[in-house]
C-alpha cells in the first residue's frame, strides 16, 4: 500500500499531513499515538469512511483506490476491524458470511464447516453462526468475532483498529499468533494498539507514530517507551 | 342511510375500470367507506365483534358445534390427508381430488351443500350490513368456502394456495373462506398468494376450537394485491401463532378474540419497497388469564407509508391478562414514512399490559460495517431491512 502526499482531514481538523509510506507485502507496522490523534480516522480513511475527506493518493496493487466505493476497496483486499463493531438484529452471523463470500448454494456445507473451525480458533462456540451479527455479545466476543471476520478474508492487507483491547490474556496471545502467521503468508498488518504487551510479543518491522500531524517512522525501543511512558 | 354492499360494488368498477389497482381501490374505500358510511353504522370495533358475539351465542347456528348436521363435514377426515389446496381465479382447483378424498373442503355455491349454504346465508345478513372491505368480499364473492379441519396426526400442515400464473387478465378476485379446526387439534395452515395478477380481496374467518394449537404463515409474493379481513376465534385453552410476510401491497385487518386461557403470538413481517401498506390489528381479550404477544416490524423505501394500528381491548372479565405490543418501523430513505398507532383499552384489574412503538431511520454506520467488509451498498440496505422484519 502506497501513501503519497496523504492529508487526511475530519469535520475541518486536519489530523494528518503529507504522509508518504510504502507498506509492503509481509509487513508488519504498528501504530501508536495518544487519543484522538488520528489513528482510527487513518484507518476508515483508507476504507473511504464518508464523512473523512482524504487528500493525495493511495495505491494498493498500484491501482488508485482513493475513488472506489470502500467495498471495492474491501474486494481488493483491505480490511479493517472495528474498536465498537455494531450490532446487526436478524442478519445471522453465517448469513453475513454467506454474503461476504458470495458462498453458492452446493458450498454451504463445507463453508459452514470451515467457518465453525474458525470460530472456534477464536474461542467463540458454534452456535455464533446463527446468531444475529455482534447482539448481545459483549466488548471481548465482539473482538473475537473482528477476528473471525479478518480470519475468513484473509485480506492482503489488514488495518487491526485496537482489536487486542477487551480481550482476556487467551484473547492477546491469539491476537499476536494471528499477526505473526499472517507476516509468514506474507501479507501485511497494520495495527493500531495501546497495549505494550502485544508489541513485545509482536514480529514487526517498525513503529508509525502520531506527532503533530505526522507520522514518523521509529523502531521498537521508541514504541514500547511510548506504550511505557504515555504521552503526557 | 346504508349503501348496500352492491352498490359499492358497482363504484369499485367504476373506480378499478379495467385495471384492479389496490391504491386506488385503499383509496376509494378509504374516502367512499371513511366519509359517506361513517356517520351511518361504521364503528371498527363493533362490526367485528357483532359477527362474533353471533358466532359465540351460536345466534347463527353456526353448525359446527358437533351437533345437527356436523358430521357432513368431517367425512373423510380420519385417512388422508391433502397437502396442498389450491385455488385457481378463485375457484378451489383442488375440489376435485378433494371430493375423492372425502369431500371436506367445499366451495359452496348455494345450492348443493345445505347447512353450509345456510350458514352462509344467514352470516351474509350480519356482513351486508357493514363496510369493512373484507365483509364486503362476502357480498362480492358468489359463495363462500368451508374448511373443517382436525387432528389426523400429531401435527399436521396444510397449505391454501392461490395461484393465477396462466391469468393474464386483472381482476378483482374475492372470497371468503371459514376454517374450523376442531377441539383438541394441533395444525399448521398457510395461507400464500403467489404471483397474483388479480388484485384479492378475502374474509377468513378461523375457529379455533378449545385446547387447539394452530400456527397460521399468511405470505403474498410477488402479487398485485391484497385487502383481506381475518377474524379469528379463539376457544378457550387455545393456542395461536400468526406469522404475517407482505411484500407487496397489503391492506390487512386482523382481529383476534381470545378467550380464557388462550395464548396468542402475532408477528408480522413488513416490507414496503414497491408500495404502502396498512395493518390493523385488534386482540379481543374476553376471558380470563390470557397472553398475547404481537410484534410488527416493517421496513419502508421509496415515498413509500406504512400504516399500523394495533388495539389490545381487555374485557371486564379478562383478569390476569398479560398483553405486549411492539411496533418498529425502519426508515430506509428520506421520503419513506411510518404511521404508528399502539392502543390499548383496558377495562379491569389486575392484568399486564404495555404497548410500544419506534421509527427510526437505517443507521449509517451499520451500513457501513457491511460495506468494510466487502458488501455493496445497495446489498447492505437490504441486509438491514430483512434482518430488521425478520421474524
Amino acid at each position: 500500500m502506497k501513501f503519497q502526499d496523504v492529508s487526511i482531514t475530519i469535520d475541518n481538523k486536519e489530523l494528518l499531513k503529507n504522509f508518504n509510506k510504502t507498506i509492503l507485502p509481509g509487513e508488519t507496522v504498528v501504530v501508536i499515538g495518544p487519543n484522538g490523534c488520528g489513528k482510527s480516522t487513518l484507518a476508515h480513511g483508507i476504507m473511504g469512511r464518508g464523512d473523512i475527506d482524504v487528500e493525495g493518493s493511495i495505491k494498493f496493487n498500484n491501482k488508485e483506490i482513493t475513488d472506489m466505493e470502500t467495498f471495492e476497496r474491501s474486494k481488493e483486499g483491505i480490511f479493517v476491524s472495528w474498536q465498537t463493531p455494531p450490532e446487526l438484529p436478524g442478519v445471522s452471523t453465517f448469513g453475513l458470511i454467506k454474503e461476504i463470500k458470495e458462498i453458492k448454494s452446493a458450498q454451504i456445507g463445507t463453508e459452514l464447516k470451515e467457518f465453525k473451525n474458525t470460530l472456534t480458533k477464536v474461542g467463540l462456540p458454534e452456535s455464533w453462526t446463527t446468531r444475529p451479527v455482534n447482539v448481545g455479545g459483549s466488548g471481548g466476543e465482539r473482538k473475537r468475532a473482528e477476528l473471525s471476520n479478518l480470519l475468513t478474508l484473509q485480506p492482503q492487507c489488514a488495518i487491526l483498529d485496537e482489536i487486542d483491547t477487551g480481550l482476556d490474556s487467551n484473547g492477546l496471545k491469539l491476537v499476536v499468533e494471528v499477526i505473526n502467521d499472517r507476516k509468514e503468508k506474507n501479507l501485511s498488518t497494520i495495527m493500531i494498539t495501546h497495549n505494550i504487551n502485544t508489541v513485545q510479543n509482536l514480529e514487526y518491522d517498525y513503529g508509525l507514530m502520531f506527532e503533530d500531524g505526522k507520522l514518523v517512522e521509529v523502531d521498537s525501543n521508541v514504541v514500547e517507551k511510548k506504550l511505557k511512558e504515555g504521552y503526557d | 342511510m346504508t349503501k348496500s354492499c352492491e352498490d359499492l360494488l358497482d363504484l369499485l368498477i367504476e373506480v378499478g375500470g379495467e385495471q384492479w389497482s389496490i391504491n386506488a381501490t385503499k383509496e376509494f374505500l378509504s374516502k367512499s367507506l371513511h366519509d359517506s358510511y361513517t356517520p351511518v353504522n361504521y364503528k371498527l370495533e363493533e362490526y367485528s365483534s357483532a359477527v362474533f358475539k353471533r358466532l359465540w351465542t351460536k345466534e347463527l347456528d353456526f353448525p359446527f358445534n358437533g351437533q345437527g348436521n356436523a358430521s357432513v363435514y368431517s367425512n373423510g377426515f380420519n385417512d388422508e390427508v391433502p397437502q396442498n389446496v389450491r385455488f385457481k381465479a378463485g375457484q378451489f382447483s383442488g375440489n376435485h381430488e378433494l371430493n375423492q378424498l372425502g369431500g371436506h373442503i367445499w366451495h359452496d355455491t348455494g345450492d348443493a351443500h345445505g347447512n353450509v349454504y345456510d350458514y352462509y346465508t344467514r352470516s351474509i345478513d350480519v356482513f351486508k350490513n357493514s363496510t369493512i372491505p373484507g365483509l364486503l368480499a362476502t357480498a362480492l364473492t358468489g359463495g363462500t368456502s368451508v374448511c373443517m379441519l382436525s387432528t389426523w396426526e400429531n401435527k399436521h400442515a396444510l397449505n391454501f394456495v392461490n395461484e393465477d400464473v396462466d391469468n393474464e387478465n386483472n381482476s378483482l378476485n374475492a372470497g371468503v373462506y371459514i376454517v374450523h379446526i376442531r377441539d383438541k387439534s394441533n395444525l399448521t395452515v398457510k395461507e400464500s398468494i403467489l404471483n397474483g395478477k388479480d388484485m384479492y380481496l378475502n374474509k377468513w374467518i378461523y375457529i379455533i376450537g378449545y385446547d387447539s394449537k394452530l400456527e397460521l404463515t399468511r405470505e403474498v409474493i410477488n402479487s398485485n394485491g391484497v385487502v383481506d379481513d381475518v377474524s379469528i376465534i379463539q376457544y378457550p385453552g387455545s393456542e395461536l401463532i400468526v406469522n404475517t410476510y407482505d411484500k407487496d401491497p397489503q391492506w390487512r385487518h386482523l382481529d383476534i378474540t381470545a378467550y380464557q386461557n388462550t395464548t396468542t403470538t402475532v408477528n408480522g413481517s413488513v416490507l414496503c419497497k414497491n408500495s404502502s401498506s396498512s395493518h390493523n390489528v385488534i386482540v379481543n381479550h374476553k376471558g380470563n388469564n390470557s397472553t398475547s404477544t404481537i410484534k410488527y416490524h416493517s421496513a419502508i423505501y421509496n415515498n413509500n407509508v406504512t400504516d399500523f394500528i394495533g388495539s389490545i381491548n381487555v374485557d371486564k372479565k379478562a383478569v390476569g391478562t398479560n398483553s405486549s405490543m411492539i411496533n418498529k418501523n425502519l426508515l430506509m430513505d428520506k421520503t419513506s414514512k411510518a404511521k404508528s398507532i399502539p392502543k390499548l383499552n383496558i377495562n379491569t384489574k389486575e392484568i399486564q399490559c404495555t404497548h410500544g412503538c419506534t421509527i427510526s431511520n437505517v443507521d449509517e454506520n451499520e451500513i457501513y460495517y457491511l460495506e468494510t467488509l466487502g458488501v455493496s451498498k445497495t446489498n447492505a440496505r437490504k441486509m438491514i431491512a430483512d434482518g430488521h422484519i425478520q421474524i
